[in-house]
């Protein structure tokens, strides 16, 4: 419960926004499967950062690695963009989770930093605890691929043209920052681009 | 745009909006869950552990009650600092000029949380035992553009009573070099007087084995 809590809590730090903005892409892009976007960026998420915390052979993406990720991203902003369905929901939701946990740079507090000073080998055991951090910190995601079905009006705004263009281009954004090792600096415009829509 | 249909038969809209209905309100019991037993845990701050070991205090006083009862491990050698960009607020240029020292390095950036709440206790252990012999230098290794502004790095120090060397590493080739593919804010390292790192922790809590550890190599000597 703590970790849980902490990572809810950890939702609203600059830090996080790294993990959790990529999830808009799968989740909006998606439209109504939306909740197969959110589980397997959550599912693909834990497992990626739990290796990036624990396997010595997982090393941080730069170079050919980091462009071939951006066009992996881009390719994939770009199907979600022109298909729904939940195959495409489901892999896009992955391919995004995967990435952004394994770019991410986490701010550690005293949970976290439990779970990972003991996580120095591929330890199973502690995939679950991961995944309990991952799905605190991606959990505004949820909310938002289900208001759409709990209030209907607002599908049409979910898949109106606009929407689906604005998540077409932040997955293209985010696949250059990526691909050209700006990924934190996009993020961070993205956060003071809404802390001045707020 | 959206060219061709759903793949399967959409469920009914009633089962679909009680579905979406749901979710949202086990997000809403959750979230709620997680502001009471924070709440319900003190301060209102997530730290919920149940030793005083973690909360980020106001002011922290450094009386471990923690002592090794063996010498703390040699980990492995520090590494070089790689292509910074200047100190500040210090008499030193390297981290050479400390050989022989036991100092503290800390990996944080100015705009992150849990590195703010590490520094109370870091000002504790400084304040008790600076006088016999330890320093600490603080790595900014900034994550966002606006963290890379040293008039913006200078207040971020005051505001956070940062008054040991800050070394600036806006590039981070030094907290990629240090912490190699394992990369997180805070990171904390004790080197012994030999250049040896003897303790390592990755974000906050476990000050009173930072300060045991410190303590002994003061003490003891590498």
């Amino acid at each position: 419960m703590d970790l849980l809590v902490e990572a809810l809590w950890s939702v609203r730090l600059p830090c996080t926004l790294a993990l959790l903005i990529p999830g808009f892409v799968p989740t909006v892009g998606a439209r109504s499967f939306a909740p197969w976007a959110v589980g397997s960026y959550i599912a693909a998420g834990s497992v990626v950062f739990w290796l990036n915390a624990t396997a010595q052979w997982f090393a941080y993406p730069d170079g050919w690695v980091a462009i071939a990720l951006g066009g992996v991203l881009a390719g994939m902003s770009a199907v979600l963009w022109k298909m729904e369905n939940a195959a495409v929901a489901s892999v896009a939701g992955a391919v995004f989770g995967a990435v952004s946990a394994w770019l991410w740079l986490p701010c550690v507090g005293s949970e976290l930093g439990t779970l990972l000073n003991r996580a120095t080998e591929e330890n199973l055991v502690l995939l679950p605890r991961f995944a309990v951090y991952v799905f605190g910190v991606a959990s505004p995601l949820v909310p938002l691929a289900a208001a759409p079905f709990a209030w209907p009006k607002l599908v049409r705004h979910r898949d109106a043209r606009v929407t689906q263009h604005v998540v077409f281009a932040l997955g293209l954004l985010l696949a250059v920052g990526v691909a050209f090792g700006y990924y934190e600096d996009v993020v961070g415009t993205l956060r003071r681009w809404s802390l001045q829509l707020l | 745009m959206s060219n061709q249909q759903p793949d399967s038969p959409p469920p009914s809209p009633g089962t679909s909006r009680r579905a979406g209905l749901a979710a949202m309100g086990l997000f809403a019991l959750l979230l709620a869950g997680a502001v009471g037993w924070s709440v319900a845990s003190g301060d209102g701050e997530p730290v919920i552990a149940a030793s005083n070991d973690t909360a980020e205090p106001a002011t922290a006083t450094a009386t471990t009650q923690t002592i090794l009862s063996e010498a703390p491990e040699v980990l492995r050698p520090r590494p070089e600092l790689l292509e910074n960009d200047g100190w500040l607020q210090s008499p030193y240029s390297s981290l050479e000029e400390l050989d022989g020292q036991v100092y503290i390095v800390e990996f944080w950036t100015f705009g992150c949380f849990n590195c703010r709440a590490v520094k109370p206790h870091l000002r504790a252990i400084y304040d008790t035992y600076r006088d016999d012999g330890l320093e600490i230098i603080g790595i900014h290794a900034p994550e966002f553009e606006f963290e890379k502004d040293v008039e913006a790095i200078k207040q971020a120090a005051a505001d956070q009573n940062v008054n040991w060397p800050i070394v600036l590493d806006t590039n981070k080739k030094s907290f990629r070099h240090w912490q190699e593919d394992r990369r997180f804010w805070p990171r904390t390292y004790v080197v012994d007087q030999n250049g040896d790192i003897r303790y390592d922790h990755i974000g906050e809590g476990a000050y009173d084995e930072l300060e045991a550890t410190v303590a002994w190599l003061l003490e003891n000597g590498a």
